[in-house]
């Protein structure tokens, strides 16, 4: 069995890919990563080991990945299907519909030498405008071509686009223009299978320190043009030594590292993006299987905060808070030679622990949303992009009450689905949040207990207003006090509050006295009584406080 | 047994992970082979004229930081010479000096418990020694490093079965010892230190590894550890079997 350890990104990434193209033999069930084979392959805490005959049809596997990974050959036949139904379609197709169709197809075909050079000279514009069955069968050819040679279509596809990631490694070399499957087949897949690489007699793998090195393998701009290491950045490496030597199996982990990437087009450039952290492999896996499946299902401008909602929520448990703190988006240009732009969750320890701490409550929000004209919000990440830039307070609560204020009025425009129960918890993560990062650690001297007990107290009143049949003034209450709470005027809220209880004959909760002395403490207790006052649900917990 | 307590701590702070070019990874504290090197380099770098070896060492390195910042920086990089227009040449070298925009991952705020056991007429030297050089740095040059502490200290061995202990701090265990207490982390293949055959015959640094995991939360309710009272903290000796 051979063994590799997590390390460096570009590895962890090769690692990703490595077990991306064998995806035969592992599963995620119920959120584990599941081996299907251990005697092929085994997933440690932060290694995998493999046999050598996991290389068993391994380059076919290969070069799957990557076609299907660079998706140009089904784009182009399925764009080339549409042009035809659009022609056909029509009986009498107007010229500028023909005309861009030819401009397009002709660019299509620019950028396609193999499709074009068998394809032959595309007939011009005034002739297809003519004669429209030029056009036509031209296409109808194209995609004939192309289903007849599929194969060769692979092969070349594979080649241009791994050339544009790796360097003039093997069948990527500018020179191999024939039998390009059969060169990787032989240099890769026999080899490994069959443990024939000649071994350095000298050195040992610079990476694993275990195997002995390839022979005549060094890492270099082979592996990867844009890693920063050649020859000519000396200073970079120990002693100015920048020959460092590889083993086979290294070399193939890195050389798997496309497919540890996710690509995405942005503002119409195609990008890559990698997930780096060091927890296990079984995260870093699953990390990068949601931000694969974020990436391309959901378009929305803050993909990254839906994906770090998304790394706080996962459903295990924190192995450390370094981990939060020190997970990173990499994204890379890899048709220019700028450097990767990294995004991160740079939170402090504090924000780490908040976040470890009240992973539950969040949950709770996680399918919560407004609508504001049509456009909808998801309220989760909000909250985490607050969190992120420290700017979660009251405010945003007071936001959502209004909303929630607006459709219960059975609002056009504003729709929400929380309610204000989940409101309350998320008045008590504010105040949390306030306390522990705002307040650097300072105390509010207010329990959730006594909130939530409030919170009742809120509920109880409104069930008496119920009672009475004076449920129509819930609103015009509740408006009156969100008002209050807005501009933080204890006096208004007090007196509304007073008038209220004064009219029902009740009792003002005594924790209202604190507000008194501790302006703070009115936008805890005040929304607590208000989320009460609005929900329809008593919180058992509190009620036994009484 | 006695032991080197080094309280430190470090503003910024890169502890790079080797082979990590173009975006700067780190690790949450400095590794097993930059504290060996460190040590080795203060306990010699006054007494070059003698005989200088390798010293068995064993350490528990610990420690707590604030966050981790993803900085951009410009590195100087040594290019070839045929980039060379308008920029200086290192004619040592027969290269070009260029700046290279990189990524590197900084730890802000670093507070670093470290423990060294070893022969100690050596960590008396490391004593003597640290304040004579420029400056006290960890990891890069340019993280300096401030000393607080410089103590021998005689730990004693604690059972917490009576008296469980939660760690708050940052700390690589072995892997037996997280095993043993059931404690979960993040697990690291670590450079400890490098072969010097091997290094004579082939001029590259190969290390011999151990396998670590970085814990930064969790409780010891069964079992023995070193302990330090002083500073309520475990110590975890990594490294070499020093008598």
């Amino acid at each position: 069995m051979e063994r590799v350890y997590l390390g460096d990104w570009l590895y962890n990434a090769g690692i990703i890919g490595f077990l991306k193209i064998n995806s035969h033999l592992w599963d995620v069930k119920n959120h584990e990563l599941k081996s299907k084979d251990e005697n092929l392959l085994k997933i440690g805490e932060n290694y995998i080991e493999f046999d050598r005959k996991i290389f068993d049809g391994f380059a076919k596997r290969y070069f799957d990945y990557a076609f299907n990974q660079y998706g140009r050959y089904d784009h182009i036949v399925s764009l080339f299907n549409e042009y035809l139904k659009d022609l056909e379609s029509l009986e009498n197709p107007k010229e500028e519909i023909i005309s861009e169709i030819h401009t397009r197809l002709n660019k299509i075909l620019s950028g396609f030498s193999l499709l074009k050079k068998k394809l032959g000279k595309l007939p011009s514009k005034n002739i297809v405008k003519k004669d429209l069955t030029q056009l036509t069968n031209f296409l109808k050819n194209a995609l004939k071509i192309l289903k007849e040679d599929k194969e060769e279509f692979w092969e070349t596809d594979v080649q241009i686009y791994l050339r544009g990631i790796y360097g003039q490694k093997s069948f990527l070399n500018l020179s191999v223009n024939k039998n390009r499957f059969q060169k990787f087949q032989k240099d890769f897949e026999e080899t490994l299978l069959e443990n024939k690489n000649k071994k350095d007699k000298k050195y040992k793998c610079i990476n694993c320190s275990i195997r002995q090195a390839k022979k005549d393998t060094i890492f270099d701009t082979g592996i990867s043009k844009f890693y920063g290491l050649n020859p000519d950045s000396i200073n970079f490496v120990w002693n100015f030594n920048s020959k460092l030597p590889l083993c086979e199996i290294c070399e193939i982990i890195y050389f798997s590292y496309f497919a540890g990437l996710t690509p995405f087009r942005k503002d119409n450039k195609p990008v890559y993006y990698f997930v780096n952290s060091d927890t296990s492999i079984e995260n870093l896996l699953k990390e990068n299987l949601i931000l694969e499946q974020k990436l391309t299902t959901d378009i929305s401008e803050n993909k990254f905060i839906d994906f770090f909602t998304e790394l706080v929520l996962m459903s295990q448990s924190e192995k450390a808070r370094y981990f939060l703190a020190n997970t990173v988006v990499i994204e890379l240009d890899l048709n220019s030679d700028t450097m990767p732009k990294i995004y991160s969750f740079n939170i402090s320890k504090e924000k780490a622990e908040y976040l470890q701490k009240n992973k539950e409550d969040l949950k709770k929000l996680s399918k919560t949303f407004y609508e504001i004209k049509n456009e909808r919000f998801s309220i989760l990440p909000q909250i985490l992009e607050k969190i992120l830039d420290n700017s979660l307070s009251y405010e945003f609560l007071n936001n959502l009450l209004r909303i929630y204020l607006k459709k219960v009025n059975n609002s056009v425009y504003y729709k929400t689905n929380i309610n204000p129960y989940q409101m309350q918890i998320l008045n008590l993560l504010i105040k949390d949040f306030l306390e522990k990062i705002i307040f650097g650690g300072r105390s509010m001297d207010i329990s959730n207990n006594e909130l939530w007990f409030v919170y009742n107290k809120g509920a109880q009143l409104a069930k008496k207003l119920k009672d009475k049949n004076a449920e129509n003034k819930i609103q015009s209450i509740a408006y009156k006090l969100l008002n209050a709470l807005r501009v933080g005027n204890t006096n208004q809220f007090m007196d509304i509050l007073i008038r209220t209880y004064m009219a029902f004959e009740e009792e003002i909760p005594s924790s209202f006295v604190k507000t008194i002395s501790d302006k703070n403490l009115l936008y805890p207790l005040g929304y607590s009584f208000l989320n009460g006052f609005l929900g329809k649900e008593l919180n058992k917990e509190g009620l036994n406080n009484e | 047994m006695k032991l080197l307590r080094i309280k430190a701590y470090q503003l910024f702070a890169n502890y790079r992970k080797p082979m990590s070019f173009n975006y700067w990874d780190t690790y949450p504290l400095p590794p097993l082979s930059t504290i060996r090197g460190w040590f080795h380099y203060i306990v010699w770098n006054k007494n070059k004229d003698e005989n200088r070896h390798y010293i068995p060492m064993a350490m528990s390195i610990q420690g707590v930081s604030s966050s981790v910042i993803q900085d951009l920086q410009t590195l100087i990089k040594f290019d070839r010479k045929s980039n060379a227009k308008g920029k200086p040449i290192l004619e040592g070298f027969n290269k070009v000096l260029s700046k290279s925009p990189t990524y590197v991952a900084n730890i802000f705020d670093v507070k670093l418990n470290i423990y060294i056991k070893a022969e100690e007429k050596f960590l008396n030297r490391f004593i003597e020694n640290i304040f004579k050089l420029d400056y006290p740095s960890l990891g890069r040059y340019e993280d300096l490093l401030r000393i607080d502490e410089l103590k021998i200290i005689e730990p004693e061995i604690i059972d917490f079965y009576d008296d469980e202990h939660s760690i708050k701090y940052g700390i690589y265990l072995n892997k037996d010892t997280a095993e043993n207490f059931k404690l979960d982390g993040i697990h690291y293949r670590m450079n400890f230190k490098y072969d010097k055959e091997l290094l004579e015959k082939t001029g590259i640094r190969y290390f011999e590894k151990k396998d670590v995991v970085y814990v930064d939360n969790g409780t010891l309710e069964e079992g023995e550890a070193l302990f330090d009272k002083e500073e309520n903290r475990i110590i975890d000796l990594i490294g070499d079997k020093v008598e």
